[in-house]
C-alpha cells in the first residue's frame, strides 16, 4: 500500500495494523514522528516485509521503542529527524526479536555541525541470528562507531 | 551523447538485420528509421512496436503494418504521436496491448478528441488486454460502456490506465463492464471522495471479481468515509492500493480501515484476533 505524500502523523499506523496481509507499506513524505501501535502487541503487521518511512519526523528515540515486525526485510528510515544512533539500541533492533529477518536498513542522518547541515549515508545489512549466524553489519559507508 | 544514441541504434539495426534468430521479440522504430520498416526480414514476426512521439503517416503505417511482419504485432505504443482517424481504426486486430496516452487524432486536417474512437477501437481490437488512455481529458460519459458490452460480449481488458483525465468517483461503475480487470489506474483524476459513491447496490464479486491493483494517487481523496461492508470489502480485497499524494490524515485512515474491518475479515474466513484499541 502506498500512502506516500499524505498528512499522516503516526496515529494512523494502528489502523493499517488491521490489515492482515499487508506486505509492502510506503509511508514516506508524511508527518510521522512515532509509531503508535499500543494495544496491538507484537502481532501487528505480522506479514509486513518492506516499510518505507523515509522523509518524516522520526527522532533519535525510534530504536528504543521500535515495534516488532517479525517478517520485515527492508526498512527505509532516511531523511528523518535523527541525528545520532545509539549503538546498543541499534544492534538490539537488528539482531534481537524486534526485527528478526531484517536484511537492509537505509539511514541518512542529519547532524548539525558548525551550524550547517551535513548528511551521512549508511546502509546496513544483518544476517539472521536464528540460523546461527553472527549479527554484524556489512556494506557500511561509515562505521557504527562513528555514531 | 547523441552520437552514442545513434551508435546504439545502428548496432540494433545490424543485430536485427544479420541475426540468425528467426523471431525477434521486439523492435523499436526510432526516428532514424521511421522512413520505413522494410529492413525487417520477411520471416520474422514482430510482437512489439514502439512508435512514440511521432507523426504517423499513411506511408509509414502501410510500411509497418502491411508490408512487414509487424502486422502480427501484439504490443503497440503510439503515445504522444499523431495519427489519422482512418489509420487508428485500421490497427491490426492482433494487438493485445495498446498505449494511446496523449495521442493526437487527425481528422480532415484538424486534431480531434479521442472520445468518439474508444468504442470503435474496442470493437476493432477484440484481443485487447492492456489499454492506456491517459492524458485525454476524458469524462465519465466518455467511458460509459453500458450500451456497448453485454454479458456475452464482455471486454477482455485486464489493465486499464486512465491517468490524468477528468473522471470522478462515479466512473468506477463503468468498469463493471470489464470482468477481467486486474489493474486500474485512476491517478491524477478528480475522485474527491469515495463516500459519494453508493456501493450498497454493488456485489463486488460480480463487478470487480479480479481487481488486484487500484491507483488513486493524487485524486483529492481526503475525505473518505467507509460506511458499509461492501465498500470495505472492495478496498481490502485489493493486493495493491495506491493512495499517495492525497492529503489523507490519520482519522481518514481510521474511517477506511477500521469501521468494518473485523466483519470483512470474518466473512472472508480470516481469523481476526486483534481488536481495535478504539473499540
Amino acid at each position: 500500500m502506498n500512502l506516500s505524500g499524505n498528512h499522516l502523523t503516526g496515529k494512523g499506523m494502528r489502523y493499517l495494523a488491521l490489515l492482515p496481509n499487508l506486505t509492502d507499506l510506503d509511508l514516506s513524505n508524511n508527518l510521522i514522528h512515532n509509531f503508535d501501535l499500543d494495544g496491538f502487541g507484537d502481532s501487528a503487521f505480522n506479514k509486513l516485509e518492506r516499510l518505507k518511512i523515509n522523509n518524516n519526523f522520526i527522532n533519535n528515540d525510534v530504536f528504543k521503542n521500535f515495534p516488532a515486525f517479525s517478517e520485515l526485510i527492508a526498512l527505509d528510515l532516511r531523511d528523518n529527524a535523527m541525528d545520532k544512533v545509539d549503538h546498543r539500541d541499534f544492534i538490539e533492533l537488528l539482531c534481537l526479536s524486534r526485527l528478526p529477518k531484517i536484511k537492509n536498513i537505509q539511514l541518512r542522518l542529519c547532524r548539525m555541525q558548525n551550524s550547517s547541515l551535513s548528511l551521512m549515508d549508511a546502509s546496513f545489512s544483518a544476517l539472521n541470528p536464528d540460523r546461527g549466524e553472527d549479527c554484524f553489519v556489512t556494506n557500511v559507508s561509515r562505521s557504527l562507531n562513528e555514531f | 551523447m547523441i552520437s552514442v544514441v545513434f551508435f546504439m541504434k545502428l548496432l540494433l539495426f545490424f543485430c536485427m538485420f544479420f541475426s540468425s534468430e528467426s523471431i525477434p521479440y521486439k523492435i523499436f522504430l526510432s526516428r532514424f528509421f521511421h522512413r520505413n520498416a522494410s529492413f525487417v526480414s520477411k520471416n520474422r514476426l514482430i510482437f512489439a512496436c514502439n512508435l512514440k512521439n511521432r507523426e504517423i503517416s499513411e506511408e509509414m503505417f502501410i510500411d509497418i503494418f502491411q508490408n512487414t511482419s509487424c502486422q502480427f504485432t501484439k504490443k503497440l505504443d503510439i503515445s504522444w504521436s499523431t495519427i489519422s482517424d482512418g489509420l487508428l481504426l485500421s490497427l491490426p486486430k492482433t494487438i493485445e496491448e495498446l498505449s494511446l496516452a496523449r495521442v493526437k487524432i487527425r481528422f480532415s486536417g484538424n486534431i480531434v478528441s479521442i472520445q468518439n474512437y474508444i468504442k470503435p477501437l474496442l470493437a476493432r481490437l477484440p484481443n485487447l488486454r492492456v489499454l492506456d488512455l491517459s492524458f485525454h481529458g476524458l469524462e465519465n460519459s466518455d467511458i460509459d460502456f453500458s450500451n456497448f458490452f453485454n454479458r456475452s460480449l464482455g471486454s477482455k481488458i485486464e489493465v486499464f490506465i486512465l491517468k490524468n483525465n477528468h473522471l470522478d468517483i462515479q466512473a468506477i461503475a463503468n468498469f463493471a463492464h470489464f470482468p477481467e480487470l486486474r489493474s486500474l489506474d485512476l491517478s491524477d483524476n478528480s475522485m474527491v471522495s469515495l463516500a459519494e459513491f453508493d456501493f450498497q447496490g454493488l456485489l463486488r464479486d460480480f463487478y470487480f471479481p479480479k481487481l488486484e491493483s487500484l491507483s488513486l494517487r493524487n485524486s483529492g481523496m481526503n475525505a473518505i468515509v467507509a460506511d458499509n461492508e461492501e465498500y470495505s470489502a472492495f478496498l481490502l480485497s485489493l493486493k495493491k492500493l495506491d493512495l499517495s499524494d492525497n492529503g489523507i490524515r490519520d482519522a481518514v485512515l481510521g474511517s477506511i480501515f477500521e469501521t468494518h474491518c473485523s466483519e470483512v475479515f470474518r466473512a472472508s474466513g480470516f481469523e481476526f484476533k486483534r481488536q481495535s484499541p478504539y473499540r
